[in-house]
């Protein structure tokens, strides 16, 4: 759980707000409450809370961006195939996935609206078109024809085209490399979890096959986990601007993630 | 007559805005560009833009102000489709294989989310708050409608209010804003624009009763899907509330149901057969008449002319339908 203190509104409580916002009772019931990406929130809350906004402003920007990546993600959580053995509940699930994506998506447009912000819909808008043709991209990409890191970057690119946008509307690019890069670790770290617990994601279909074994796969992940922690750290070292809460927070983090990669032993 | 002969005068403007609705999902994904072309090019009666234009036409129209309003709630309506598909499990819409079938459901999923991007950015050209305030009030409102759906599936001691509620979120709205935004963006007063929205409304309602009847009453041919498919989903429909209040339906319906997901389609039918030896379509048809009655009163006091007596005759086809 985050609890670094941005400039001016404290995450927990941002948190708390989307929650609110984000609440439907039906929909609680069948998927729980929805996912909000940790890192993606601190660092569009770390972008938009060091601007020249309002705080009325900058509050209803941190909300829009997390309900579109709220929605993104529930979405991506709609299962490949609604298997016919499934009991009622689990379909219902399934359908409120599509429909949950869709709501929170009605959301955001209603929220800038109502402060009549047409060009952060309009900036949103495009931030989702692209994230779709990326993800598309990213769903066709095979394991013969591309390579594992040409995949990561085009995840990269996908996971991080929200925050590039609200970073590029604010005039303020220098968190970019930083953030995109421990994104990315973050995933990877997921997607490693997803391989160890034999759990279904599209990165593990499209890869597992790949690799003659489980082991060299997991192996493999982590040495690529591990270069980018460390180029992570160089970054860092060479950005002596970056904010003091958010220095000490991202080398805290990147030595847990070191000491809990460990390479793994086949056998 | 067929529907489009009533606005074939809009022939002109129609062609504009199925050229921008190309245009509009010109994706770069070759795979995605296919799968919303396949959308669009399987047809549709576009009734939202017309409604958008002869509102427009009662004010003062321009045809590139009108025409993105037009695109954009098309491409919601287009959006919801895709991701419906994906709910329901359609293998069809009109007799052509969803998205979904075709391309799997991760593929329906990124469409429909990128032809609601589209929509919102074609539509946030457009700078009047005033149109956004409504649009983006009634998409909240569809998406409730479509949760409620869900929830009230396989409900039996659901009310009539329950599934009027629904059927104004789910179909209504959108027709009533299309009608509203149309007169909003024509320079309409707000009184005139708010009648614009009523007389929508009206007709959505009557126009999704009339959908709910025919799916008793239809061909599966005609239907592009199975006949009484809606209430193998779970959805209990106008027809299906009047129809309980017969004891032997009743019965019937809940001893079909007490597995759903193990109907046959000859139980189905013998379901459908009972129905029809009840009132319930009749009454259907007269609740979905008096809403376009109502529809075609608030139409009265809108300035006369051309489009109005067209808003008249499609409310009046509307009416009619019976395929």
């Amino acid at each position: 759980m985050i609890s670094l203190n941005t400039s001016n509104i404290e995450l927990q409580t941002i948190k708390k707000i989307i929650e609110e916002n984000l609440r439907h009772k039906y929909i609680e019931k069948f998927i729980g409450n929805p996912i909000i990406n940790d890192e993606k929130l601190l660092v569009l809350s770390l972008l938009i809370n060091r601007s020249s906004l309002s705080a009325q402003v900058k509050e209803r920007y941190i909300l829009a961006c997390v309900l579109v990546q709220v929605a993104l993600d529930t979405h991506q959580e709609v299962p490949l195939h609604f298997h016919s053995e499934i009991t009622k509940d689990e379909k219902v699930s399934n359908q409120l996935r599509v429909l949950a994506g869709d709501y929170y998506s009605s959301l955001y447009y209603l929220l800038l609206a109502e402060i009549e912000d047409l060009e952060m819909i309009q900036l949103l808008s495009t931030a989702i078109k692209e994230i779709n043709e990326s993800k598309m991209k990213l769903y066709y990409m095979k394991n013969d024809s591309d390579s594992i890191e040409e995949y990561i970057n085009t995840m990269k690119t996908t996971e991080f085209l929200l925050i590039h946008h609200i970073a590029e509307h604010l005039k303020d690019d220098s968190l970019n490399a930083i953030s995109s890069e421990w994104i990315i670790i973050e995933r990877l770290i997921h997607e490693k979890k997803n391989v160890e617990e034999h759990r279904e994601s599209q990165f593990v279909n499209t890869w597992t096959e790949k690799y003659s074994s489980y082991f060299i796969f997991i192996k493999q992940l982590e040495t690529i986990i591990r270069n980018k922690t460390l180029a992570l750290n160089e970054l860092i070292e060479k950005t002596p601007a970056l904010q003091a809460t958010f220095k000490d927070y991202l080398i805290i983090r990147l030595s847990d993630i070191n000491n809990n990669t460990s390479i793994v032993e086949e056998g | 007559m067929k529907l489009p002969k009533t606005y074939g005068f809009l022939k002109k403007d129609l062609d504009l805005i199925e050229k921008s609705l190309h245009e509009a999902i010109e994706a770069e994904h070759p795979v995605l560009r296919a799968a919303s072309s396949e959308l669009l090019n399987a047809g549709g009666k576009r009734i939202r833009p017309v409604f958008v234009l002869l509102s427009g036409m009662l004010g003062e129209y321009h045809i590139e102000t009108i025409k993105k309003i037009a695109v954009s709630l098309e491409l919601i309506h287009m959006a919801t489709l895709v991701h419906d598909d994906v709910i329901d499990e359609a293998e069809l819409r009109r007799g052509k294989p969803t998205v979904k079938q075709r391309y799997g459901n991760r593929v329906a999923m990124y469409t429909g989310d990128y032809i609601l991007a589209r929509a919102l950015e074609e539509i946030t050209t457009i700078n009047d708050k005033n149109v956004h305030h409504i649009l983006s009030k009634t998409l909240v409102e569809v998406c409730v409608g479509e949760i409620e759906q869900i929830e009230y599936k396989f409900k039996w001691d659901q009310t009539f209010r329950d599934y009027l509620r629904r059927i104004k979120r789910k179909t209504a709205l959108l027709i009533a804003t299309s009608c509203q935004l149309g007169g909003v963006v024509a320079g309409l007063s707000e009184k005139d624009a708010n009648k614009l929205f009523k007389y929508g409304y009206y007709i959505g309602m009557s126009y999704q009763i009339i959908d709910d009847i025919l799916d008793f009453t239809s061909s599966s041919k005609e239907l592009g899907k199975p006949a009484g498919n809606d209430l193998l989903q779970g959805n209990i429909t106008l027809p299906v509330l009047y129809g309980m209040q017969v004891p032997a339906f009743n019965q019937l319906l809940k001893t079909t149901f007490q597995h759903p997901e193990h109907v046959t389609s000859a139980e189905l039918s013998a379901l459908i057969d009972e129905l029809n030896n009840t009132n319930a379509i009749k009454k259907s048809y007269h609740l979905s008449n008096q809403y376009l009655q109502k529809g075609l009163s608030t139409l009265e006091t809108l300035p006369n002319g051309k489009a109005r007596k067209t808003l008249e005759d499609i409310a009046k086809f509307i009416g009619k339908r019976r395929s």
